[in-house]
């Protein structure tokens, strides 16, 4: 069990990680696109399948 | 998010984009092979070899978790990966304006390049495209030579090499044939002093005192307006044809109305000379001709010009605010109920009472 609560952390570290860099790349995307092109639709899109993966990484766990 | 019509910075206030080019979709292609088969290929294992051979639901708790978190991690990992290859791809823009080539470079998140080459230093511009894929899809590099040391202008996979290569040469012979070529290329390499009337060798203001103006079946006759060049005056660098810098000549400048229909006269003490006239109740305050290099800035709130339009605006309101000219269609978001002249060199066409916001006219 207690490898188990250690992989958890682990995860729980590497999303940290991930969200730290996704937040500076989203905001590069946002700060250089231009009004109009696909940044805004690949900041939506890059969010939802983000938060997609971590809630059925969860949701897997707990069922 | 940049506004629309600012691309890059230090983008003058008038300066037209002519082009807007990414790289070709071809020269992203690996990448997206590479998320895909990285997306699909645990997918396939999974499949094909379960965990331990059994499936999730019936395999060993702790093997379960494991490729739980693992299949997450793995998962963002690739989706993080993509959109930094994705940014660099798609941050990695070249802009041409009608003034100078601009390579916005984007390596990795927090690499960003922005090199520019002012369209005067350009010496020679080639289109390569090499091997059977860049043929067939029709994108290449181009390479732009440039005068003195300043390093070479190299862009690669750009779309349709030939035509933009084409462009960038016309773009610069457009630029040499604007005239004061040596002053230009001084101010391109940084020189400091610019003579302040630069851009307007072609800019003049003119007074009317319409009182005395004859009608205006004058101005719609057939015949061409014909516009000598004059000597720049009024007109301040980078402020051209802006009311608030444009000297106001005094009304009634023009104290023998019998010159008003002599296109030739000039009244030197003032400066002014007139090209037209009118029949209006009011008068006609300023002419101008348009200076080939303003161009449409719907930012700008004061007068606004197109390169393309080289004729002459005449205003009978100098804070009227003409928002948008675009190829001899000028639009005027102006709510005053006043006479707009609008004239090339030939055609005059006038319009009486307001404009209604976004109305065109054509010459």
């Amino acid at each position: 069990m207690t490898t188990f609560y250690i992989s958890i952390i682990l995860y729980i570290l590497f999303l940290i990680t991930f969200i730290i860099y996704s937040f500076f790349a989203l905001h590069q995307l946002n700060q250089y696109g231009y009004e109009g092109d696909a940044s805004k639709p690949a900041i939506i899109i890059y969010g939802i399948i983000s938060l997609v993966i971590i809630f059925l990484s969860f949701f897997f766990l707990l069922i | 998010m940049l506004r629309p019509g600012h691309y890059f910075p230090g983008q003058d206030m008038n300066e037209e984009i002519v082009l807007f080019l990414r790289r070709h979709w071809f020269s992203f292609l690996g990448w997206i092979i590479i998320m895909f088969v990285m997306i699909i290929v645990p997918i396939v294992i999974y499949l094909t070899y379960g965990i331990n051979g059994a499936s999730l639901s019936q395999s060993d708790p702790t093997y379960r978790y494991y490729l739980i978190l693992g299949a997450g991690a793995y998962y963002l990992l690739v989706l993080a990966i993509s959109l930094t290859a994705w940014i660099n791809y798609y941050l990695n823009v070249v802009i041409i304006t009608d003034r100078r080539l601009v390579d916005v470079s984007q390596k990795g998140l927090f690499n960003r390049k922005i090199s520019e080459q002012s369209l005067l230093r350009v010496q020679d511009v080639s289109a390569r495209i090499i091997g059977l894929f860049q043929t067939f899809l029709n994108y290449g590099a181009i390479f732009v030579e440039t005068a003195g040391d300043v390093p070479n202008f190299e862009m690669p996979s750009i779309p349709n090499p030939s035509k933009v290569a084409n462009t960038i040469l016309k773009l610069h012979e457009n630029l040499v044939n604007l005239g004061d070529y040596e002053t230009r290329l001084g101010e391109a390499e940084g020189a400091e002093t610019i003579p302040s009337y630069e851009h307007a060798h072609k800019s003049q203001v003119l007074h009317i005192d319409n009182d005395t103006s004859p009608n205006t079946q004058d101005i719609k006759s057939d015949g061409p307006i014909i516009i000598q060049e004059e000597k720049p005056i009024f007109v301040e660098k980078d402020l051209v044809l802006k009311p608030d810098y444009i000297k106001e000549p005094d009304e009634n400048i023009i104290e023998d109305s019998s010159q008003l229909n002599n296109p030739n006269y000039i009244d030197e003490e003032n400066n002014v000379r007139p090209i037209a006239n009118t029949e209006s109740s009011g008068y006609i305050k300023h002419i101008f001709q348009v200076e080939p290099e303003n161009h449409v800035n719907e930012y700008d709130n004061d007068f606004n010009y197109d390169a393309d339009f080289d004729g002459v605006v005449v205003d009978d309101e100098p804070d009227r605010v003409i928002s948008k000219i675009d190829n001899n269609i000028i639009e005027t978001s102006s709510d005053k109920d006043n006479k707009l002249i609008f004239t090339n060199n030939d055609h005059v066409k006038t319009q009486e009472g307001d404009l209604e916001d976004g109305k065109s006219i054509k010459l």
